[in-house]
């Protein structure tokens, strides 16, 4: 494509989503328009975010801005969990590998994160325009939408893109005009939320952290935000709305808070200071997660469940990756098949491994008797919910030989993780120290490392060894990269860390002679490329490419714990 | 052996655990480094394999066999582990066990 005959990249969307695509377009150089309905500031809420964000906030250079708008720093994620309200923390701690690898986010007041954002794109050259409601899309055949048409008051047009993001948030307006919204059977769930002054504030290693509480019907989300706000919602069964018409929005959301003791001990000496609001949280995702020239990012492509504060971690991420696709195809226009399905596999493992965790998290934890916890309880291989969801085939049908198998070991990973996160106290206190958490977290590794070790045979699996050409975006320049990753003849591939063919040999060597573990971390090692041996076996061995044997022939089966994306060093980085 | 030595002995494994684990900084790896908590400078299992390590330069250098990742270390209340430094103090502690259960038996003997 020629410089002089290029039209801009359209933005449909100033949220996180719409200003962060900006932003690394405008670092990659190109044009871009940002069309966003409303006029900045507005209100929104997922107020949460996670360090994923701040990781890809940092390379884009906008971090200052948002270090210096005094939001509440959060450093972790406290949940008091059922019927013995026992407390978690999901500390974010990890060892900073890179500049860019975060140990911390923030609880952000929406209106001015993304007003910062939306700014610094603008700054950065973005011709942001607000108040500009996006009326339709033109598509052109098979070839996706290229335009879009607009209002601003009387005023309307047209305008053509090379490509078109669409950031539109739920309103999804691809999605929905096209008819791509496919909406989830398991999480229907109904937030009624508002905001107190004033409340308790816990110190030391709990300070800053969002407190998600569960009750009989639900959980409870308690976000510390600036200026002494809290932000207080309530998470419930969607069939839960007949019994608030009945009693009113603020007597149901009243009665709720009350079921909860922490709730109503932080909230003790606060003051509900703006109206109850509710919203029906459908989660949903779309049949394509792109089109044509048009890329989907952020709730305009999928939304899920909010209890681990993933929205904007997803959007920024989706983000990222669509402007990293789209540059490469301003250069490389022949590789549009490929980087669609790049995109598409990116964006919807990411997804994915938020409903497989949520999934797992609720089932593995619903304790609670009544309507929404025994929705959230998976009923086995067959649960027919999950039908299509590509997760819960491979865990039911070909992963794990018997299915019911697959789904017991998905809760056992769900509860692993929750011992890892367990407080040594039942009460929820300023005395809580993070170093309790290591502790537990080593005693895991210590026993993991124990039972690779026990390993004295690890053989590779499937038939077939394969190394796999995919892209990943570099960190700094957010341009895309032709890498390689290990694969089986099912077209599984190993994604986190980008091996060689010396790795490809290796493996397949072991096909006929199988290598202890230790011997196989040693040829590893003096391997280049990326992570370390135990990061390269333990990914392998979890995903089923590798198993491991003890001296008298034995499987050694490893106790893993669920992955969570947009934190640590090894997930922020695509 | 001296506390010394041992700082000495275990800064050049967790310079050698920090670039394995790609750290851009492998100069905090002092005797004050924190290995436990929010600062904690290497991951759980980072940790546990350069313990691991340590574990094996005691037995080859110092023929000293101690077992340092073990329930006893985790129930202490202040935990052995914190840094390089207490971590040395802890080995000091086994070892002079060690020597003293052997001389034990030697007098058993």
């Amino acid at each position: 494509m020629a410089k002089n005959t290029r039209k801009p990249v359209v933005v449909v969307g100033g949220g996180p989503a719409g200003s962060v695509a900006a932003l690394c377009l405008r670092k990659l150089g190109h044009d871009v328009v940002v069309l966003e309905r409303e006029k900045f500031p507005r209100y929104r809420l997922g107020e949460s975010l996670l360090p994923g964000t701040m990781s890809i906030l940092t390379r884009l250079g906008v971090m200052d801005r948002i270090d210096a708008a005094n939001f509440v720093k959060k450093r972790a994620a406290t949940f008091i969990w059922g019927p013995e309200q026992a407390p978690w923390t999901f500390t974010f701690a990890t060892p900073k590998t890179a500049p860019w690898v975060y140990d911390h986010a923030y609880q952000v007041t929406r209106a001015e994160f993304d007003q910062l954002l939306l700014d610094a794109a603008r700054e950065r050259g973005a011709d942001v325009r607000e108040a500009h409601e996006v009326t339709g899309i033109r598509t052109d055949g098979d070839s996706g939408p290229v335009a879009v048409s607009w209002k601003n008051g009387a005023s309307s047009g047209t305008l053509e893109g090379d490509f078109i993001i669409d950031a539109s948030g739920s309103r999804g307006i691809v999605a929905t005009k096209l008819k791509m919204r496919r909406f989830d059977r398991y999480f229907q769930n109904m937030a009624v939320w508002s905001y107190y002054k004033g409340g308790k504030r816990f110190e030391g290693d709990l300070e800053g952290n969002i407190f998600s509480v569960t009750f009989t019907e639900g959980w409870i989300w308690i976000i510390p935000l600036k200026d002494d706000i809290y932000s207080v919602g309530v998470v419930t069964d969607k069939s839960a709305s007949a019994r608030m018409r009945d009693v009113g929005i603020e007597t149901f959301y009243r009665e709720c808070l009350e079921m909860c003791p922490l709730a109503m001990e932080i909230l003790e000496s606060a003051t509900r200071c703006e109206e109850v609001r509710v919203i029906r949280e459908w989660a949903y995702d779309a049949s394509s997660l792109s089109l044509g020239r048009a890329f989907l990012c952020g709730d305009s492509a999928c939304f899920i469940d909010p209890l681990f504060s993933q929205g904007v971690h997803l959007a920024t991420y989706s983000a990222m990756l669509a402007a990293a696709g789209i540059d490469h195809l301003y250069r490389n226009p022949q590789d549009a098949d490929e980087i669609r399905k790049w995109y598409e596999k990116s964006y919807r493992e990411a997804y994915n491994r938020y409903h497989e965790f949520l999934a797992a998290f609720y089932s593995a934890n619903s304790a609670h008797e009544s309507t929404f916890w025994r929705k959230r309880k998976i009923a086995g291989a067959e649960d027919s919910r999950f039908a299509g969801k590509e997760w819960f085939t491979a865990l039911s049908g070909q992963q794990v030989e018997a299915g019911a198998q697959g789904v017991d070991e998905l809760e056992a990973r769900a509860a692993t993780l929750a011992d890892l996160w367990q407080h040594s106290r039942n009460e929820v206190t300023d005395q809580f120290d993070e170093t309790e958490l290591s502790l537990r977290r080593m005693r895991w590794a210590g026993q993991l490392m124990k039972e690779f070790r026990r390993m004295a045979r690890i053989t590779w699996v499937s038939d077939e060894v394969r190394l796999v050409p995919s892209f990943k975006v570099h960190p700094t320049s957010f341009a895309l990269e032709r890498q390689q990753f290990i694969a089986d003849e099912h077209g599984r591939a190993m994604t986190a860390y980008a091996l060689t063919e010396e790795h490809r040999r290796l493996f397949e060597s072991l096909k006929s002679q199988p290598l202890s573990y230790t011997a196989l971390a040693g040829r590893l090692k003096a391997l280049a490329g990326q992570g370390t041996p135990v990061q390269i076996i333990g990914r392998l061995t979890e995903n089923g490419f590798l198993r491991g044997f003890d001296k008298n022939g034995d499987p050694v089966k490893i106790r893993a714990a669920l992955r969570f994306g947009g934190v640590g060093a090894e997930d922020d980085i695509s | 052996m001296q506390k010394t030595d041992l700082i000495e002995m275990m800064t050049a494994l967790l310079v050698d655990a920090l670039k394995e684990e790609g750290s851009d900084d492998p100069e905090r790896a002092g005797a004050g480094a924190p290995l436990l908590g929010s600062d904690a400078v290497l991951s759980s299992i980072g940790l546990v394999t350069f313990i691991t390590g340590v574990e094996s330069v005691l037995e080859e250098e110092y023929e000293v066999a101690v077992t340092l990742v073990s329930e006893e270390a985790f129930s202490r209340r202040q935990s052995p582990f914190r840094t390089i430094d207490t971590l040395a103090d802890y080995i000091l502690e086994l070892s002079g066990d060690a020597t003293n259960d052997a001389v034990q038996e030697a007098v058993s003997e």
